[in-house]
């Protein structure tokens, strides 16, 4: 692993994750807000860390991102796409825009390792969801 | 304009074609079919893409809208703009909506407080106000 995290298991500012959007988040080549919204009964976002399959190659980050998930039996779509966020800057942009404090905490599976998710807000926040997909900076065909 | 409760998502569809908008048209088939669903991701349900329409059709905007749909089934409609106003739509069935909007400043749009589920009729009204909406004329 390149990083270490931080006592509190959160990932650092310098981290980057990866979340799986499939083709109906994805309009026009942009990533839907309805990616990074919620489901009901869901108490966080799920996402994948990048820096747990190598500390700055983006391509191989994603190749691993994807076997992950396939590893899991997860299929995606050829239409996908995987969105990556910056961990500070998602952290501190959310918070000055919507005055929530999120946390990007990994979730210790087994059967995934890089698996992490965004805590920090609910079904209804669909502002941070905004904030959060207009943070994208890269978005990389899921297959 | 108020739609039957029965119209289907097709006949929804066919609707939107009559008034020019196949590419919506399409994209609204193509949410409500089974194609590339997430595991626990349900199509488009014909509720939710009444409350689209019943939307759409009243009204006029200078942004450009597209469609999604969220792992509930809800028709998802984001619009952009040539300016700082943005809108995303979930239409959670026919009558309630959850909205995220900015204005032309790009400060965020309070419909109802910080309540972000709403009447689908309470959000027109309020975005026409904004500016981010006019009604249809005809």
């Amino acid at each position: 692993m390149a990083f270490q995290l931080t006592e509190e298991k959160n990932l650092l500012p310098e981290h980057n994750v990866a979340r799986y959007c499939g083709p109906r988040k994805i309009i026009n080549g942009t990533v839907a807000y309805d990616a990074f919204l919620l489901r009901t009964g869901e108490g966080f976002l799920s996402t994948n860390w990048l820096e747990h399959f190598h500390p700055a190659d983006r391509q191989f980050q994603v190749v691993g991102v994807r076997n992950a998930l396939e590893s899991k039996g997860f299929r995606v779509s050829h239409n996908g796409g995987f969105a990556i966020l910056n961990v500070g800057t998602a952290v501190q942009q959310v918070y000055n825009d919507c005055n929530v404090l999120l946390n990007f905490r990994p979730l210790e599976q087994a059967d995934d390792p890089s698996h992490t998710g965004i805590f920090g807000y609910g079904p209804d926040d669909t502002d941070v969801a905004e904030s959060l997909a207009n943070l994208v900076q890269e978005i990389h065909p899921a297959v | 304009m108020a739609l039957s409760s029965a119209l289907s998502i097709a006949e929804i569809s066919a609707l939107l074609r009559e008034m020019g908008e196949d590419e919506l048209a399409d994209r609204l088939d193509y949410l409500a079919s089974d194609e590339d669903l997430d595991p626990g991701e349900s199509p488009a349900t014909d509720e939710s893409a009444r409350g689209f329409f019943e939307l759409f059709a009243s009204i006029e905007c200078e942004g450009s809208v597209g469609l999604g749909s969220s792992y509930e089934g809800w028709v998802y409609a984001q619009w952009s703009f040539p300016d700082k106003r943005d809108l995303g739509v979930w239409f959670v069935d026919a009558e309630y909506v959850k909205y995220t909007a900015r204005d032309k400043t790009g400060k965020r749009i309070d419909i109802e407080g910080s309540a972000r589920t709403i009447e689908r009729s309470r959000l027109m009204r309020g975005l026409v106000q904004k500016e981010l909406f006019s009604w249809r004329s005809s």
